[in-house]
């Protein structure tokens, strides 16, 4: 049976995704720059990005490129991007369909 | 070198609770006590006294190891990269337990382990798995192999080897598959508490769980020794020969027919090609299950009729505490020489052939072909299986039958 895919993202596995769209990076690099991306509101912890990374080369998100010391290397695959745009469209969508409700609505009146 | 005492104290839950081994930790860090590095910790843990006036809070967080942990046969570190970057975090790994890693911070600021309780679901699925794999291979080597390689053998070899050594090890083995089990379902608890976005959180560790824990552990333990201890008894027994006697001194005190029940002229001529003693036999008793008495013969003997025996004559005579016992075991006999028959690697399917019986007047009575004629008969609360080869095929399968069926009719 084949393995089933990363269904939908956490947040945390967005995040590094995005961080590997923009270029080759190691696991703490990438942890440091998500940080600073949200400006400390999303920080991932040792043990959530080392499981994301084993998930991600699994899965063929992404692949290690070099190897330098005990310093990995990934860059982020075609696969990787796919599901990245996948999940930025269903994310667009969730935006776009709070933004076309009216805000403070307090219940349903059809 | 380091002269501060240590502190060996018993952990108070399994290595799969997680939050109350971690709030374990913290509450000794918090009494002043540390958790060595690289120690051993299983179901104890060895601790170092902190530095006066270090009062800094400490935080311990247990890790999947996803890989199979041990000082021999697993690994007892985290791989490089992996450590230098929950370093850099500011963590330092101290040792492993069970199946986890396990670090700990001094850095209030140090970001929490496990950010995404969601992805530390998936990191625990692989322990659950790693668990679920302990749990087959205990089924498997300890009931499967065993059953397969007796073929349904059980009631015959809880005869030889003791009901006692038997429950022993049925209690060891169930009370392991107990603890497995516990800790797959606490995990499979957890995990769905995670996937719903709730972080892990410490149960009250109350006295009574601790007593239950640390009562199944020992129980565990000492039932393992004494297993043990019986397993290297009963090896040494049968090394000393403690179970086995020359048949010469016993013949009078046992109800087996042996080659002397052929009507023999004299006594028979034990071979004697083999440094072993031929003519001999085997007692192993047993409070519960009975007694069985195997005898071997092998040698030469002339019936007062003239013919000569030349061949092996080979024996187990049950006197079960019960017929239903004897019964089942000398069913057990038959299914295990067809097993036998049927899985041995050089099959010849000439091996095995039914032979018809006349109406003996016991209960149960099989004959066939397993290499040698063997017969099963069982009578009441006693069964005997025999078979025999005699080069000069002076003897007959069904007479031998007969003498048996009598012996276990008169017995």
């Amino acid at each position: 049976m084949p393995k089933k895919p990363l269904e939908n993202l956490t947040e945390s596995m967005f995040y590094l995704l995005m961080a590997f769209m923009r270029g080759p990076a190691c696991g703490t690099d990438a942890a440091a720059w998500v940080r600073e991306k949200t400006g400390g509101r999303c920080r991932i912890g040792p043990a959530t990005l080392y499981t994301i990374l084993a998930k991600f080369e699994q899965e063929k998100y992404i692949e290690e490129i070099a190897v330098e010391g005990r310093k990995r290397t990934y860059r982020i695959t075609g696969k990787g991007r796919i599901a990245y745009r996948e999940e930025l469209e269903r994310l667009k969508r969730c935006v776009a369909d709070a933004g076309s409700e009216p805000e403070g609505r307090s219940g349903y009146d059809g | 070198m380091d002269k501060k005492k240590k502190k060996v104290m018993l952990t108070p839950c399994p290595s799969y609770d997680i939050a109350g081994t971690e709030g374990w930790l913290e509450e000794m860090a918090g009494a002043g006590w540390l958790l060595c590095k690289d120690s051993i910790f299983g179901i104890w843990a060895t601790f170092e006294p902190r530095d006066p006036g270090d009062t800094r809070p400490v935080r311990y967080r247990l890790d999947p190891a996803g890989e199979a942990t041990g000082w021999i046969f697993g690994s007892s570190r985290p791989d490089g990269e992996k450590a230098e970057g929950y370093r850099e975090m500011g963590w330092e790994y101290v040792t492993f337990h069970g199946e986890f890693y396990l670090y700990r911070t001094f850095d209030p600021e140090a970001v929490e382990l496990n950010t995404d309780p969601a992805v530390q679901a998936l990191a625990l699925k692989k322990v659950g798995s790693q668990m679920k794999g302990q749990l087959f291979s205990l089924i498997f080597w300890l009931v499967v192999y065993p059953l397969m390689g007796l073929g349904g053998f059980l009631l015959t070899t809880a005869l030889l080897l003791g009901t006692p050594f038997f429950a022993v090890f049925t209690l060891s083995f169930l009370l392991s598959v107990y603890c497995n089990l516990r800790g797959i379902i606490h995990l499979r608890k957890v995990r769905r508490q995670l996937r719903a976005g709730e972080p892990l959180r410490a149960a009250v560790r109350s006295r009574g769980k601790v007593r239950r824990y640390r009562a199944v552990w020992a129980a565990d333990l000492l039932l393992t020794a004494v297993w043990a201890v019986m397993a290297v008894g009963y090896w040494k027994a049968d090394l000393d020969g403690d179970f086995t006697h020359l048949l010469a001194g016993y013949v009078e005190e046992i109800d087996v027919p042996t080659l002397a029940a052929l009507d023999v002229d004299g006594e028979p001529a034990y071979y004697e090609w083999t440094t072993a003693p031929r003519g001999t036999v085997e007692i192993h008793s047993d409070w519960l299950l009975g007694t069985v008495y195997s005898t071997e013969e092998t040698g030469a003997a002339t019936l007062s009729d003239g013919r000569v025996f030349h061949g092996g004559l080979y024996v187990d005579y049950i006197e079960a505490s019960s017929p239903w016992i004897a019964r089942t075991v000398a069913r057990e006999y038959v299914r295990y020489d067809r097993w036998k028959n049927r899985w041995t690697l050089f099959r010849q399917e000439s091996d095995w052939k039914e032979l018809p019986l006349p109406d003996l007047g016991v209960d149960y009575a099989v004959a066939y072909t397993d290499i040698f004629p063997t017969v099963v008969l069982a009578k009441g609360d006693k069964a005997v299986k025999f078979y025999f080869y005699d080069t000069n095929g002076s003897v007959d399968y069904v007479e031998m039958a007969e003498i048996y069926a009598e012996a276990l009719k008169n017995g």
